[in-house]
């Protein structure tokens, strides 16, 4: 069985057809143009759902930085800078679910000679979505376990944060509560970063 | 996309919308989506077919150019040659690209059916086509490249990769093609509609032309190929189903008489002709 792919060649050597020369002036083939019934424009009923249309891949690698000042509240006043870098997962919780969970790790710096590891849980909402050009507004709360070296002695504690993020840059602010075999210190933080999302649902 | 925070919250938990809602709301690039992913393709593909209301119409082309060049041709070989004609009109529906491909098949040997392109019409009048020249260039990408490297290392780069020179073809000209194949250019120039534009309606127009043996003992049919595509939203491509359906246009020895029963001046629809949806394929 043979299969005739049509109008390949055919196609590109006359889209530049020139005029013919005067003495080779064809014959008009006999054909008739048929009558067809008028074709219709089906158009949807009502917005259409986006569901389908979306990334079904749930999981995106996220990257934070935060730079900003920590504010020692106790035991003692003063005012330190401090700096942030993680990297971790995001998962949306459903395909077109507006809420994403985070987890991540990596490394906390505040002036005051602390130096933590971290790592990072927490939840993220969307509020405004272009989903065309992934630009998102999100808030977010997210809650960190500490462990390190606060002026040289070994530390634990807990960070809780409440986050702005538009378009991939973030406010954040919050409260830092560390316990040291010196005793317990509570910082007040406010940061500026970024939080950029690799892959993943939109 | 604006949404209020109450929504957001109550959609937390949102589930997939059911396929056979999508169809019935026409929701159809949801709908493609929904099929490439395995989700019911076999009703989004009669839906979108059924809306897609494909109007045929084939006709033998009568030209004296082509049956004195067939009737010559036979009488070195026993073969009865037409020239067929094939339109297909489609409505227009809500997706991102409808396209449509067509072919004719039957058995038999080579000549059986042939794309009424210029080459195989120079084969039949036994001209020859003009060759393609080749030319050749050092204005390109790479030695652009190799210019600016050239001008930042003083022209040591040049010595590790030099300036090369590439070759590409130059098609022959249309009043070169007309020179040297009128019998064939004159019988191209009334097939070159060949293949599918968008009518006024937004839906596809397809015109193809074939060159078929009336000594073809199997039917022939016209073999059709529907590719629906749908954009994706955010970080999602687009994703697409391809359905296939194949029209039964009837014996190839009484094609003339066949045609002109079935269709005469009026194209019908899929429903009025025999056809058989053979095939559904997805891709993401």
């Amino acid at each position: 069985m043979v299969t005739a792919p049509l109008g390949v060649l055919f196609t590109s050597v006359l889209s530049t057809i020139a005029p013919l020369p005067p003495s080779s002036q064809p014959s008009q083939p006999s054909q008739i143009e048929p009558r067809f019934a008028r074709p219709a424009s089906i158009v949807e009923q009502g917005p259409s759902p986006e569901y389908y249309r979306t990334d079904p891949n749930l999981f995106a690698l996220v990257l934070r930085t935060q730079l900003g000042a920590h504010v020692r509240v106790a035991p003692s006043a003063g005012v330190a800078f401090s700096i942030d870098a993680l990297a971790g997962l995001s998962m949306r919780v459903g395909r077109v679910s507006p809420l994403r969970a985070l987890a991540c790790v990596g490394y906390h710096y505040v002036g005051f000679g602390s130096h933590f590891f971290v790592l990072q849980t927490g939840a993220l909402l969307d509020i405004v979505e272009e989903p065309q050009s992934r630009k998102i507004v999100s808030v977010g709360l997210t809650v960190d376990g500490l462990a390190g070296a606060q002026e040289s002695i070994g530390a634990l504690g807990v960070r809780t944060s409440l986050l702005l993020s538009v378009y991939g840059l973030t406010v954040s602010a919050g409260h830092q509560w560390t316990r040291s075999p010196s005793g317990d210190v509570h910082e007040a933080h406010f940061m500026l970063g970024t939080l950029i999302s690799l892959g993943g649902s939109r | 996309m604006k949404r209020s925070l109450p929504l957001l919250v109550l959609s937390l938990s949102a589930c997939a919308p059911s396929v056979r809602d999508l169809v019935s709301h026409r929701h159809y690039r949801e709908a493609v989506c929904a099929a490439s992913e395995g989700a019911q393709p076999a009703v989004v593909r009669r839906a979108l077919l059924r809306d897609l209301g494909l109007q045929v119409h084939a006709q033998v082309v009568r030209s004296s150019t082509f049956d004195a060049i067939s009737a010559q041709r036979a009488a070195r070989s026993p073969r009865v040659l037409r020239l067929l004609r094939v339109d297909v009109l489609s409505n227009a529906l809500p997706v991102d690209e409808v396209e449509i491909e067509g072919a004719l098949s039957t058995d038999g040997d080579s000549w059986s059916v042939r794309a009424a392109t210029i080459g195989n019409f120079a084969q039949l009048t036994r001209e020859r086509l003009p060759r393609e020249r080749v030319g050749s260039t050092y204005f390109t990408g790479p030695n652009v490249l190799r210019g600016m490297a050239a001008l930042v290392t003083g022209g040591l780069s040049l010595l590790f990769s030099p300036m090369q020179r590439e070759s590409y073809t130059i098609p022959p000209r249309p009043d070169e093609i007309a020179r040297s194949a009128p019998l064939a250019w004159d019988l191209a120039l009334y097939v070159h509609r060949d293949g599918c534009e968008r009518s006024g309606s937004g839906g596809a127009r397809c015109q193809w032309y074939a060159i078929v043996d009336e000594r073809a003992t199997a039917p022939l049919e016209l073999r059709l190929a529907m590719r629906y595509r749908a954009d994706g939203l955010g970080s999602r491509r687009s994703c697409s189903i391809t359905e296939r359906v194949t029209v039964a246009l009837g014996e190839v020895g009484t094609l003339d008489r066949t045609l002109s029963a079935r269709f005469g001046e009026r194209a019908r629809s899929l429903e009025e002709l025999s056809t058989n949806a053979t095939d559904v394929a997805g891709s993401r």
